[in-house]
């Protein structure tokens, strides 16, 4: 090798020796999941029962479908849709006054470290727990079911609104301070404006979620598709939960597609 | 009976300004400035040596560390600035509404550094400002935008849902039409360009019936043909309403060719002040190398028109 | 008004469109609350009952229950590692496969992104209940289903940012004689990496909370416990258990949030 005119630089050692530290700690954490995880064996059954499932699928229990009454697979499906529509409606006429509480630039650095706390906890909180406290105070059903949705749809909402707020331009703001606006003007004519597009489109986001949400929530009794479908699968009725995945799988698609086609529109 | 002030006044005057950022940087020192009705008040200076801080101590969108801000004959019951000429916007004020009554007005010197809450937001309706940017709300239409001027002269509920009286829509039109952008007065404010948005920002000052116009760069942002028609506009107001202008600019001709007054600030002080008619152009032009510390360069002017 | 200034103003256009359209918007609300029966004032009425449930449940809870909290809790974590490790590890090859500028097969990329839509499609805790059929009670069940949604959640992500690098690496890459391995090694793994692993932390923060609730339908972990003293009507052993799922999945989010600071 011809001799180089400097010597050849150290090696950064401190990086190396972090790196594995972390790489260590991190394959730790894996096994000791790992171990946890006890399998037990599939059920005797469970032959029969993937068997059933996939049955089910092909051959889906129709009837349930046409069935228009209040047992009936539609009226479930347009509860979910009403109750996700609800709550996400609820969630986002709440969250502004929690984002504006959340936004250095609205309340000043003290107070939206407050409310990002309190955002932040909201959006912690279990949405089915909540569901379960609802219906001990409102009993069982959809109503239930809006109120845990929309209270915790509150966190996420909150946090992206506040976010939106945090990152619009404070000029608007300005000139309407200068004509004499009071705190009330400049909100609904320079801030609100501004950031209307994003919080429609963030809401629409959440009402996708909401749509998952409120099928989940109907298992614990909080009305909608939820719970008809526990019932089918602990029953083994594998046609009827054949049926109510499919729709279920259709119905969050086409929300989902025209949801996104709206969204692109806003902004 | 109206009270007269026998001493000799300007409508605005600064005293012993200073502002302090709370990180410490010293914005203004001794700043004492006397601005008279109807002037055209140019303002220049390197960017950062204080012009903008000055402007907003003006309608305090910041406020001073010390020293006061004086507004000569505002009355006291309504927070309307009456300026220098008292006859003059009797008058007017008559014109407007016919039973006015001139009995009852108590026009006093404020300090505009001491009032807080619903009268400064009065006496800020007097003050109309336009920024470099603009600050248009984009999503609204630029009626409604002129249409926010009149927020102070009306009540809450109307101002929020943008439910506005007849009178004030006319008014709002009339103000279109001075700055000629009526054609656009249902479009949506983000349809604009730049030159026409300001323009809207001037109509909305109109509207407001400001009897001064703060202008902060406001030309800095658009080509040099805009930058003209701007300024012209600028000018027509200030000589056809008397509204008093005080404008930041970076363009040293377009001091030269539009305003009555020149003011250097350097470093947070007022190192030169002259009426631009006192002087031959390229005198003040060899001045300002004192107020920006450097011989003035291509840069600093406009161009040709 | 001067009239040659009215003569000469433009037409007030008609806002016909966003009328409608907000009139449209109106009416699905209100029917979808009317609909549920959604009703302010009931809830107002019911609200006593709320101060009466939430007494119960946290004034105070059952600290005594503390310490028979922490091994199901534990076992909530495990599942939530496990099942964002390995459907983080399946969501990296269907993310390459879905991206349409890797592998360029325009059917391949549709099918693989409809099969992870279909995964996203249906919630974690149906999924769960569907395993527990098959694999019985406990926590394998609920492993399987957080793999199933991670990968879900992973691959979506990590395809729309492999979709968004920066081509002029690819291209360096091909122009130099490189194969698909050699592009994927140089210049798509370095860029997306630290996205990935961000995303892994994202989704293990998404299935602490689920697996926290999974055992309702028998899959493991502590929400199991949930229906039994709900049952029982055990308020404040309810109540012990939330308060300590919900400073655990606060404490993971924090670390978690850090760490991904960090990353990207």
């Amino acid at each position: 090798m011809a001799t180089l005119s400097k010597p050849v630089p150290m090696k950064p050692k401190a990086n190396s020796i972090k790196k594995t530290i972390i790489f260590i700690i991190v394959i730790s954490l894996i096994i000791w999941a790992f171990d946890g995880v006890n399998y037990n064996g599939l059920m005797p059954s469970a032959a029969g029962t993937i068997v059933g499932m996939w049955n089910g699928i092909l051959h889906p229990d129709v009837s349930y479908l046409t069935d228009w009454s209040i047992d009936g697979l539609p009226y479930a499906i347009v509860e979910t849709i009403a109750i996700a529509i609800s709550g996400t409606f609820v969630s986002g006429v709440l969250a502004i006054p929690f984002a504006l509480l959340a936004s250095q630039n609205i309340v000043g650095k003290r107070v939206s470290k407050v409310g990002k706390f309190i955002i932040t906890m909201i959006r912690t909180f279990p949405e089915l727990i909540l569901a379960l406290i609802f219906i001990g105070i409102v009993g069982p059903g959809a109503p239930a079911g809006i109120l845990a949705l929309g209270v915790h749809s509150i966190g996420m909402l909150g946090k992206l609104f506040s976010e939106s707020i945090e990152s619009m331009d404070i000029g608007v703001k300005e000139a309407l301070e200068s004509c004499g606006g009071n705190s009330a003007e400049v909100l609904f004519r320079a801030v609100i404006p501004q950031v209307l597009p994003e919080f429609l489109s963030y809401t629409l986001f959440r009402f996708e979620i909401n749509m998952r949400a409120a099928a989940t929530l109907g298992l614990v009794g909080a009305g909608g598709i939820g719970a008809p479908l526990i019932f089918a699968i602990k029953a083994r009725d594998w046609e009827r939960t054949g049926i109510i995945v499919i729709v279920l799988i259709i119905t969050v698609t086409i929300i989902d597609i025209i949801s996104s086609k709206i969204r692109k529109k806003l902004v | 009976m109206v009270a007269i002030i026998l001493k000799e006044h300007t409508m605005i005057k600064f005293v012993n300004v200073n502002k302090t950022y709370p990180n410490g940087t010293v914005a203004l020192t001794d700043v004492n400035l006397e601005i008279k009705e109807g002037e055209f008040v140019a303002i220049l200076g390197l960017s950062g040596a204080g012009k903008s801080t000055m402007l907003r101590t003006l309608n305090q969108i910041i406020d001073v560390t010390s020293g006061n801000i004086y507004f000569n004959n505002v009355d006291i019951n309504t927070y309307e600035i009456y300026g220098d000429n008292i006859e003059k916007e009797i008058e007017k004020q008559k014109k407007k509404n016919p039973e006015f009554d001139e009995s009852k007005l108590n026009l006093q010197e404020i300090d505009i550094t001491q009032i807080k809450g619903k009268k400064l937001r009065k006496m800020r309706s007097n003050i109309g400002m336009i920024f470099q940017n603009f600050n248009i709300i984009k999503r609204m239409s630029v009626i409604q935008n002129v249409l926010s001027g009149r927020i102070s002269y009306n009540p809450i509920w109307r101002t929020i849902i943008g439910l506005f009286p007849k009178k004030d829509k006319e008014i709002a039109l009339e103000a279109l039409d001075r700055v000629d952008i009526l054609e656009k007065t249902y479009h949506r404010a983000s349809d604009l360009s730049g030159g026409q948005m300001q323009r809207v920002a001037i109509a909305r000052s109109l509207a407001q019936n400001a009897k001064i116009l703060l202008a902060d760069e406001p030309v800095a942002s658009l080509d040099p043909i805009t930058t003209f028609e701007v300024m012209k506009f600028l000018k027509k107001i200030c000589d056809e309403d008397g509204i008093t202008m005080i404008a930041n600019l970076h363009h040293v001709d377009l001091a030269l060719e539009y305003a009555t007054r020149i003011v250097g600030v350097r470093e947070g002080r007022i190192v030169y002040d002259i009426q631009v008619k006192d002087k031959k152009d390229q005198d003040i032009i060899n001045d300002l190398e004192t107020v920006y510390g450097r011989p003035l360069s291509q840069k600093d002017f406009v161009g040709e028109e | 008004m001067n009239p040659e200034l009215v003569a000469r103003l433009p037409k007030k256009p008609k806002r016909i469109k966003f009328y409608s359209t907000l009139a449209l918007v109106v009416a699905i609300i209100v029917s979808a609350a009317v609909f549920s029966g959604f009703s302010i004032l009931d809830i107002i009425n019911n609200l006593r009952f709320a101060t009466r449930l939430l007494k119960s449940m946290f004034f105070p809870p059952a600290w005594d229950y503390a310490d028979n909290v922490i091994k199901p809790l534990l076992q909530t974590i495990q599942m939530a590692i496990a099942g964002s490790f390995i459907g983080a590890i399946l969501a990296f090859p269907a993310a390459l496969l879905a991206a349409n500028n890797f592998i360029k097969i325009k059917w391949l990329n549709t099918t693989v992104r409809l099969f992870l839509n279909f995964f996203r499609t249906i919630p974690a805790l149906v999924l769960a209940a569907l395993f527990v059929s098959i694999f019985g009670i406990g926590s394998f069940a609920g492993v399987v289903a957080l793999t199933i949604f991670s990968f879900g959640l992973i691959s979506k992500m990590t395809y729309e940012s492999i979709e968004a690098i920066d081509y002029g690496q690819v291209e360096a890459i091909i122009s130099l004689g490189g194969n698909k391995l050699n592009i994927f090694r140089y210049a798509i793994l370095p860029q997306v990496l630290p996205q990935y692993m961000s995303y892994t932390l994202y989704a293990f923060e998404v299935n602490v909370r689920a697996a926290a609730v999974l055992g309702y339908v028998g899959a493991g972990g502590v929400g199991q416990t949930y229906q039994i003293w709900l049952d029982l009507r055990r308020f404040d052993r309810v109540g012990i258990i939330i308060i300590i799922s919900f400073v655990a999945v606060l404490i993971i989010d924090l670390i978690s949030s850090a760490i991904r600071r960090r990353l990207v």
